[in-house]
């Protein structure tokens, strides 16, 4: 299909950054008008991307890469700068979009020490185009340079906005982070070497597309095992999963709030989107083969995410364990290679960023007030700021997985998913895994009504009872978290507004002999990895 | 049979002057030990009938470099012994001499292991050049130098031009006094020098002491005074940057 | 009167005129005549010369840029010119090192102009001594045989030494002048003996017959499957003579020292010019001399380059002075462009390439991070790493382009470095035997070791408080500051559009191919 429209990503990606240049040459002491560029640039591009992506997307073919284009970049290693979006990045860029507007909102009239808004704005906007740019990249290293120019804007926000701990936390997100990236782009470039078409012709070509048409065919078993660990190592830090997750707890306790908001919103799922977007198109027989270590580390986080939650005595840092426990759900979607599970990571991941967004939005306003994020000295919540204290109830239900609530159908879905996981991944392991899921919501909801109850319910201790300063959400908070509100109910209650976005788009990506049954498998003659397992065979 | 006693006579006279070089305690003896290095140097060359090479041997490095070290050496007085006990870092020699054993080891175990001939072919099996022409050997360096190497040639030029420059702007003396070092490094330094410095000044007067007690109060006095003259003279010399510092 | 009586005319042999086009050769007279000028100016004029001499120097390395561009512009239909029997080569890397040169020169110039003016520094002689190292430079990029590259190296060191030793009333300067002199002669000695050794070996100076003849034993003439003894020796020591120029470990001792001791200006030409000359001069001989010995260079090259990222790395941690800190980080990032040398036997082509564009970017950030630091000192005083406590909140454009040099170096993108970086994994993994991936593991937990300092560098000047809350901002002087934006339109420019820069890098010089 062609479409004319090929500007439409580019300027979604880049418009940010313009305005980010711009205000850097506006002097630092007009800060309003930084503001208003800020929200100008945010809002606008929310408001018309959302628009142009709802009119103009076809929704019939979301399993078709559209508004594509595809031009020369450097030519030496023949890597291209080619943008495109199917149905599996629309929900993320849209919740990009979404995001960082909000999150301009939310800091309008309190910066955090010291101040300087031009700078942080300037860093939001920097960010939003890293975000946006991996989410359409359709090169590998277009992606990896998109992928990692959302470090810098992160470290730099985490270091001089964050807490009393902010230069050990932002320096160990970076380096964990970069670890991971040197070892993805080592995989990236061996991928560009081994890559042979059916002919025995070198394809040489970053090209995501073409690349997952190629599916690994030609590739040695160890080969393909190292080059899909070397992703691993790039996107699981990123997601973070176990045990590659401590950077995560440190940086969001120490981010100021709307660093968290982003990292969590968005950010983690950067890594996500490689594992859908990459690593198991690519290479599908290796990821059969990795996929119970993949399911095996996603359970174990979610356990030791629960568990450490139920260890923290700070609530902005149980909601970064809660983070690492539900991207274990996602990661668990995606470990079982299916239609069903994927379509759930993808789910997950708008759910978690909205949810755990709001939940970090209301964590960094109460830390505003009381000044201290120790869940013991906090309380009535519900006394002192009632419709904030109802906000964050809201907030936990939905991430403890509330039916009819957004948290549910990322949650349960991705549990279901390992009942029946892909051709040749063993079903005996992960129906284990599904039961050991299972049993992480029922920590989830234990350690969520156990933070509600000490915050929110209650008496209001005796050091904060009198206090002036707490007070109930203002309306720049009311304006930031609306809208998250609102989506968090209608996706709960319409979630075929993601999934049938996304099906077309994961069925695509995923390799015909993975998801194939019965005579179609049959007709396809696939490698022996791809070999059924079923339970107790 | 002469070129082969020709040979070991000039070798041994090269390295007898070589170690002479290192081992001499006074930097005279020691641009005279570098004299006879190259004037058995010349020698061997004019063995292997590359005659030029020998003159320029004897004109400039003898005749004149060793002349100008001379020179050096004799007007700023350095000629006397100097301590060389005190290591600048401790474990300095050790490592040194570890390291150019083993350099020695490998040098001789490659060139030995190596083929009959030494590096192969090319051995010289006459002058360069026809001696009974006039196309002689200096002729034919010559017709080298300002052909095939002319560049490099007057890239050398250029080079001695600079040498000289910089020669003069190094050797101009500058008014005013010594910058400051920063103290932490200069403290440091200076006292783990003095440490060093007292420790070997104790310990020669512990030596005197035990000498003396043995009755050979000559020499041990000798030493003890020149430990205790460099003493103060470092002392001096830390007073001085102190001050400035 | 007639003289053939008393002269023996008729006895002389015809002199065989070498040809030389003057073309070719012109960026190497401009430089010189610039040189002489200097000189001339200063001899006449005296002190009132002072004022135009960094100036007269600049403008000689712009006016020298001329004839490479033409030389550019004509390689496409004159292909390479070469003189004296291949000892000396005009051909796209020898351009694109010269231009190199040049260009970081000139920004060492204008680093230059304000700290030797404003300080107590012999002028005039400081321009001359820079433009011949120059010249050394722009002589070693087209040497194709070992006496004309040990007559260049010994052109662009000797300056360097006096350079170093510049701040003559300073106890430090003398010493890293002293200090980088006698390791320089070593390194000098050892490399002429290998250089001996290679002569012995083949009879020939000319690289490419260097070249042909280590491929094949020099008696049987039979072609050599492996090395002998005495080529690995002379291979080995020719080597490592200019891996003490490149302060490759375990050769890098005199580095530190000599960095911090050094004018900051000089410090900048050393990191960055004498470097990459070293480098120049490695990559000749590895691709033009040696390549027939890719067996000895290759394992050599890999333990260099490995020591040299893994030393570097680990000590540049502890560093508490920021010239010392760039010091260790350059025998890091020498490391890093080594890299490729080691698989160089198999993938040429990817290698040199990966090369040159380091170099061109490396050239660029590393400048732009001493201008930096040079502007700081202005009002600190000082080049401890604490002295850059809170650099944005008094000079934030200062700030600001000392963090995109330092991410960098870091070889983070979207700036300049990533690609510099990434070329390197791309000529190691396109390798792709164990050893290789091997050595692109170390690079890629290099490159997170090295981050760690970098950043650490980045957080001070944005997250930490000005040392006593002095707020006062730092005035740039002009000169200064157009070598800010050169250095960082270069370093955002070689990031964004890497095409740009792998165009002109992507260059040939393998022997005989």
């Amino acid at each position: 299909m062609n479409y004319d429209n090929d500007w439409f990503l580019s300027v979604l990606t880049f418009t940010p950054l313009v305005g980010a240049l711009v205000m850097m040459l506006i002097p630092k002491a007009d800060e309003a008008f930084h503001k208003a560029i800020a929200l100008a640039v945010s809002g606008g591009l929310f408001l018309f991307g959302t628009f142009y992506l709802l009119t103009e997307f076809d929704f019939d073919n979301s399993g078709e890469m559209q508004f594509n284009f595809d031009t020369n970049w450097i030519s030496v290693i023949n890597s291209r700068y080619i943008v495109g979006i199917d149905g599996m990045a629309l929900p993320l860029v849209l919740l990009t979009l979404l995001v960082v507007p909000l999150c301009v909102i939310y800091s309008w009239n309190h910066f955090p020490e010291p101040a300087n808004p031009k700078a942080m704005l300037i860093l939001i906007l920097i960010l939003e185009t890293g975000m946006i740019g991996t989410f359409v990249a359709e090169d590998l290293i277009l992606f990896f340079v998109f992928f990692e120019v959302v470090l810098l804007p992160m470290f730099f926000m985490i270091a001089v906005w964050g807490g009393p701990d902010r230069r050990y936390a932002s320096l160990k997100f970076f380096l964990y982070t970069l670890f991971g990236s040197a070892l993805m782009i080592l995989a990236f470039l061996s991928l560009f070497f081994l890559a042979e078409d059916s002919a025995g012709n070198s394809l040489r070509t970053f090209d995501i597309q073409a690349l997952t048409e190629w599916g690994g065919a030609n590739l040695t078993r160890t080969a393909g095992l190292l080059i899909f660990g070397g992703m691993f190592m790039g996107f699981g830090i990123k997601v973070p999963m176990f045990p590659f997750h401590t950077w995560l707890p440190d940086a969001h306790t120490q981010a100021p709030t709307v660093g968290s908001v982003i990292l969590a919103a968005v950010l983690l799922k950067l890594g996500t989107y490689g594992f859908i977007r990459i690593a198991i198109p690519i290479l599908p027989q290796a990821a059969v083969v990795w996929a119970p270590w993949i399911g095996l580390l996603a359970v174990i986080g979610i356990i030791y995410g629960a568990l450490g939650c139920l260890a923290q005595t700070d609530m902005k840092r149980l909601i970064a364990f809660s983070s690492v426990s539900h991207m274990g759900f996602v990661m668990l979607g995606i470990a079982t290679l299916t239609t069903f599970g994927i379509n759930a990571a993808v789910f997950g991941m708008v759910a978690h960023g909205l949810i755990t967004g709001i939940l970090f939005f209301v964590a960094g306003s109460v830390k505003d007030r009381y000044h201290t994020l120790e869940i013991k000295r906090l309380g009535g919540l519900l006394i002192q700021a009632p419709r904030m204290g109802w906000i964050l109830g809201f907030a936990t239900m939905a991430s403890l997985g509330l039916p009819g609530l957004a948290g549910f159908w990322g949650e349960f879905p991705a549990i279901l998913a390992a009942y029946n996981p892909a051709n040749g991944v063993s079903e005996t392991i992960f129906r284990t895994y599904m039961v050991i899921a299972a049993v992480g919501t029922v920590l989830a909801a234990g350690y969520l009504l156990w933070l509600l109850q000490r915050t929110a319910f209650g008496e209001p201790s005796e050091e904060f009872a009198n206090d002036p300063e707490i007070v109930d959400a203002n309306k720049f908070e009311y304006v930031a978290w609306a809208p998250m509100l609102v989506l968090i109910v209608v996706l709960g209650i319409f979630p075929n507004l993601i999934f049938k976005t996304s099906d077309a788009a994961v069925e695509k990506s995923l390799h015909p002999c993975l998801i194939a049954e019965g005579d179609d498998l049959a007709a396809l003659d696939c490698p022996a990895v791809f070999d059924v397992e079923v339970a107790g065979g | 049979m002469v070129e082969i006693i020709v040979f070991a006579v000039c070798a041994a006279i090269v390295l007898v002057g070589a170690v002479g070089v290192i081992a001499a305690r006074n930097p005279v003896h020691s641009a005279l030990f570098l004299i006879q290095t190259l004037f058995g140097m010349a020698v061997l060359f004019i063995s292997l009938e590359a005659h030029f090479l020998a003159a320029v041997q004897v004109v400039v490095y003898a005749g004149a470099i060793v002349i100008l070290f001379l020179f050096v050496i004799m007007l700023l007085g350095v000629d006397q012994a100097e301590d060389l006990n005190i290591e600048p870092i401790v474990g300095q020699r050790f490592i040194a001499f570890i390291v150019g054993a083993a350099t020695f080891v490998l040098m001789v175990a490659t060139l030995a292991g190596s083929s009959d001939a030494i590096t192969g072919q090319r051995q010289a099996t006459g002058p360069l050049g026809d001696e009974l022409t006039d196309n002689n050997n200096v002729r034919e360096l010559a017709e080298a130098l300002f052909t095939d190497y002319v560049f490099a040639f007057e890239a050398t030029a250029i080079l001695l031009t600079i040498a000289v420059v910089g020669a003069v702007v190094l050797a101009k003396r500058t008014s005013g006094e010594m910058l400051p070092v920063p103290q932490n490094t200069l403290e440091i330094r200076e006292a783990d020098y003095q440490a060093r410095v007292d420790a070997r000044a104790a310990e020669l007067e512990a030596n005197a002491a035990a000498a003396a007690e043995a009755g050979e109060d000559g020499s041990a006095e000798a030493s003890s005074a020149a430990a205790s003259d460099d003493d103060t003279a470092d002392d001096e010399m830390a007073d001085a940057e102190g001050g400035d510092a | 009167m007639d003289f053939s009586a008393a002269l023996p005319v008729a006895d002389v042999v015809a002199f065989n005129r070498p040809a030389i086009d003057w073309h070719a050769a012109s960026p190497e007279l401009i430089l010189l005549g610039f040189g002489a000028l200097l000189t001339l100016v200063d001899v006449i004029f005296l002190d009132r010369a002072k004022q135009y001499t960094a100036a007269l120097a600049g403008i000689g390395l712009l006016v020298t840029m001329v004839p490479i561009l033409t030389l550019a512009n004509d390689m496409s239909e004159t292909g390479p010119r070469v003189m004296f029997d291949g000892a000396y080569v005009i051909d796209e890397f020898s351009l694109i090192m010269k231009a190199i040169f040049i260009l970081s020169g000139y920004v060492v110039i204008l680093l230059s102009t304000n700290y030797i003016a404003e300080g107590d520094y012999w002028e005039s002689e400081y321009y001359g001594l820079m433009l011949s190292a120059i010249l050394g430079m722009v002589v070693m990029a087209s040497s194709r045989d070992l006496i004309s590259i040990f007559v260049a190296f010994e052109l662009l060191s000797i300056p360097s030494y006096m350079l170093a030793t510049w701040k003559k009333r300073s106890l430090e300067s003398n010493e890293a002048g002293l200090k980088y002199y006698l390791m320089g002669v070593f390194a000098s000695a050892i490399m002429l003996y290998g250089m001996s050794l290679l002569f012995g070996a083949s009879g020939e100076t000319i690289l490419t017959k260097v070249n042909a003849s280590l491929s094949s034993d020099p008696l049987t003439g039979e072609s050599l499957s492996s090395s002998t003894p005495v080529l690995t020796l002379a291979v080995i020591f020719v080597i490592v003579g200019f891996a003490f120029k490149v302060s490759a470990a375990p050769f890098h001792n005199w580095a530190p020292d000599t960095y911090s001791g050094a004018p900051i200006p000089v410090t900048a030409f050393l990191a960055v010019a004498s470097k990459i000359a070293g480098f120049v001069a490695l990559v000749q001989l590895v691709f033009v001399g040696f390549y027939a010995r890719a067996d000895v260079f290759q394992p050599l090259m890999w333990i260099l380059a490995a020591a040299s990222m893994i030393i570097g790395n680990l000590i540049a941690l502890r560093q508490t002075d920021i010239v010392r800190l760039m010091a260790y980080s350059g025998v890091a990032q020498a490391g890093f462009i080594l890299a490729p040398l080691a698989v160089a036997g198999d993938v040429g082509d990817q290698a040199l390439a990966s090369i040159v564009s380091y170099l061109a970017i490396y050239a660029a950030m590393n400048l732009g991070a001493f201008a930096v630091i040079l502007a700081a000192a202005r009002k600190t005083g000082s080049t401890s790493i604490e002295s850059m406590n809170g650099l944005f909140s008094y000079a934030p454009g200062l700030a600001v382009a000392m963090t995109i040099f330092m991410f960098a170096l870091a070889g983070i993108p979207p700036l300049g470095g990533w690609f510099a970086k990434f070329q390197i994994f791309f000529a190691v993994v396109e390798q792709g035997g164990t050893w290789a991936i091997i050595l692109g593991v170390l690079l890629a937990v290099n490159s997170v070791i090295a981050l760690y300092y970098y950043a650490s560098v980045a957080r001070r000047i944005w997250a930490d408080q000005a040392p006593d809350g002095d707020l006062t901002p730092i005035r740039i002087p002009p000169s200064l500051g157009a070598a800010l934006v050169l250095t960082v339109v270069a370093t955002l420019v070689f990031g964004f559009l890497p095409g740009a820069v792998s165009q002109f890098t992507d260059v040939g010089l393998i022997a005989g191919g």
